[in-house]
């Protein structure tokens, strides 16, 4: 895998001397040296220094990675795969979109295309009347909640505009998307071979499956603050969203509920 | 690619046979087909979903990269199986000849096979995990968790997979009855209605009903 692929040192070890030399211009060296201690803490142990080391190698690596241009977006907005790629593997440039200086239109614009196009093929597996409801699932809760995450963020101080907190949602429901579609084809294979049971129905497998596609997007968006945090060295916004979200999860099950997709 | 393919498809088509043996030879010969297919049809399922959480939680896995990983993992566990074929037939073999009541000794025959597919499928993701490691730079839990996600699915379907494709290895009392190749949707003889029940049922291990045992629904109780 990869054979092709020149790769850098090892990420994380410590003792890898393959690093590249960009990373360590900045940071410790883990071993021989270590950083400057204060005197009266004495010598930090090796297992702090290789954490202090990894944490500068990846606001290092973080530091170096370029936001998408507007010309990636534009082939993501046309290719549905590229589409797909920039949501699941990409959440480094993501997080560097959004806290970049340009405009988040066209990455709003992938990211609602994915959420809206990937939802449709698990949502006519549940039926013609269904096409349209996996999809409104993740979008409506999302656009539901939106408002609060967006004035709670102003209330507390955290400035961020209406279009970087809907790029940085629209992660959670375009990485659900992606991952429904992931699902898909075993939903379908589930419902043409199996019958309801009295202890498992195809009803609970889907809200099963749509819940771990709710996770990985939930997931997904707390990777890419991670990034966003690691960049700017805030994390006040963390709590903010971490409450957000439990408020997203508790109208996204009642949406379910509405939509008919846990009966 | 095509290699692990063409390798996979002997392999479990030996196992199938192998598998049958503890019924007759019908069953055998239904399962040079079944148990490829069983396996086939778990891989096809569940291709785009492997690709979408190998992609999500390591993004250094190219698309490429996951269907070739996957692709070995079959051909692992089934080249596991494959050398484990003696003991099956010899098993079966030996089965088949000293059934005593309706169900002889099938619950340890299914048991057996479960074990071993087991032990080669774990044996096989470790396989999997260690390839993972040393040809990208993920960690240890990362590696780990997208075998774990890769192992979730395929038990899904592929479980499903073999309930639909029952019988793979019969019981004995409907030895010489005119059993379909596929059963389908039917339910099991102890009522199972898909893979999960089945999973269910044989935790709670309960009786199968009598009528079913004299033969009342011949059809609907196999497994």
């Amino acid at each position: 895998m990869h054979d092709e692929d020149q790769r850098e040192g090892p990420a994380g070890r410590p003792e890898g001397g393959g690093a590249d030399a960009a990373v360590q211009g900045n940071s410790t060296p883990p071993t021989g040296g270590g950083p400057p201690a204060r005197p009266s803490a004495g010598p930090p142990s090796p297992a702090l220094r290789a954490a202090a080391w990894r944490i500068e190698e990846r606001a290092a690596r973080i530091a170096a990675i370029e936001p998408h241009t507007g010309a990636e977006l534009r082939r993501a907005l046309v290719s549905p795969f590229g589409a797909l790629e920039l949501v699941l593997a990409d959440q480094e440039r993501v997080a560097k979109d959004i806290l970049g200086a340009g405009g988040v239109t066209r990455l709003i614009a992938v990211l609602l295309g994915v959420s809206l196009l990937y939802s449709v093929p698990y949502g006519l597996v549940l039926g013609l009347d269904f096409t349209w409801r996996v999809g409104a699932l993740f979008l409506g809760s999302l656009a539901i909640c939106l408002p609060s995450l967006q004035v709670f963020s102003n209330f507390i101080g955290i400035r961020i505009d209406v279009g970087r907190n809907a790029a940085l949602t629209l992660l959670v429901t375009s990485v659900a998307a992606a991952f429904s579609f992931g699902f898909f084809p075993i939903l379908w294979f589930l419902r043409a071979t199996m019958a309801d049971g009295e202890i498992v129905n195809l009803t609970g497998l889907s809200v099963l499956f749509l819940t771990v596609a709710l996770f990985a997007g939930i997931a997904q968006l707390l990777r890419c603050l991670g990034v966003m945090t690691a960049v700017t060295g805030r994390r006040d916004s963390l709590w903010l969203i971490v409450v957000w979200l439990c408020l997203l999860l508790f109208v996204t099950l009642r949406m379910a509920r509405t939509l008919g997709l846990t009966a | 690619m095509k290699r692990e393919w063409l390798g996979t498809v002997p392999a479990a088509s030996a196992y199938g046979f192998a598998l049958g043996s503890a019924h007759s030879l019908d069953h055998s010969l239904d399962n040079l087909v079944k148990f490829p297919l069983l396996i086939g049809s778990t891989a096809v399922v569940c291709g785009i979903g492997y690709t979408v959480t190998g992609r999500f939680l390591i993004p250094e896995l190219s698309p490429a990269d996951v269907r070739r990983a996957t692709a070995q993992l079959y051909n692992d566990l089934t080249v596991l199986l494959l050398s484990l074929c003696p003991v099956t037939l010899f098993m079966g073999l030996i089965l088949a000849r000293t059934d005593e009541g309706p169900l002889g000794e099938y619950d340890l025959f299914l048991r057996l096979n479960i074990i071993f597919v087991a032990v080669c499928g774990a044996l096989a993701l470790a396989r999997q995990w260690r390839q993972l490691m040393s040809v990208t730079d993920v960690g240890s839990a990362r590696a780990i968790a997208v075998l774990c996600v890769w192992l979730a699915l395929s038990a899904l379907a592929g479980g499903q997979a073999s309930f639909y494709l029952r019988p793979l290895l019969g019981m004995p009392f409907t030895r010489g009855m005119d059993v379909p190749f596929i059963l389908g949707t039917e339910p099991t003889a102890r009522g199972a209605r898909n893979f999960f029940e089945v999973v269910w049922f044989s935790l709670s291990s309960p009786d199968v009903p009598e009528d079913v045992l004299r033969g009342a629904e011949p059809r609907g109780s196999e497994r």
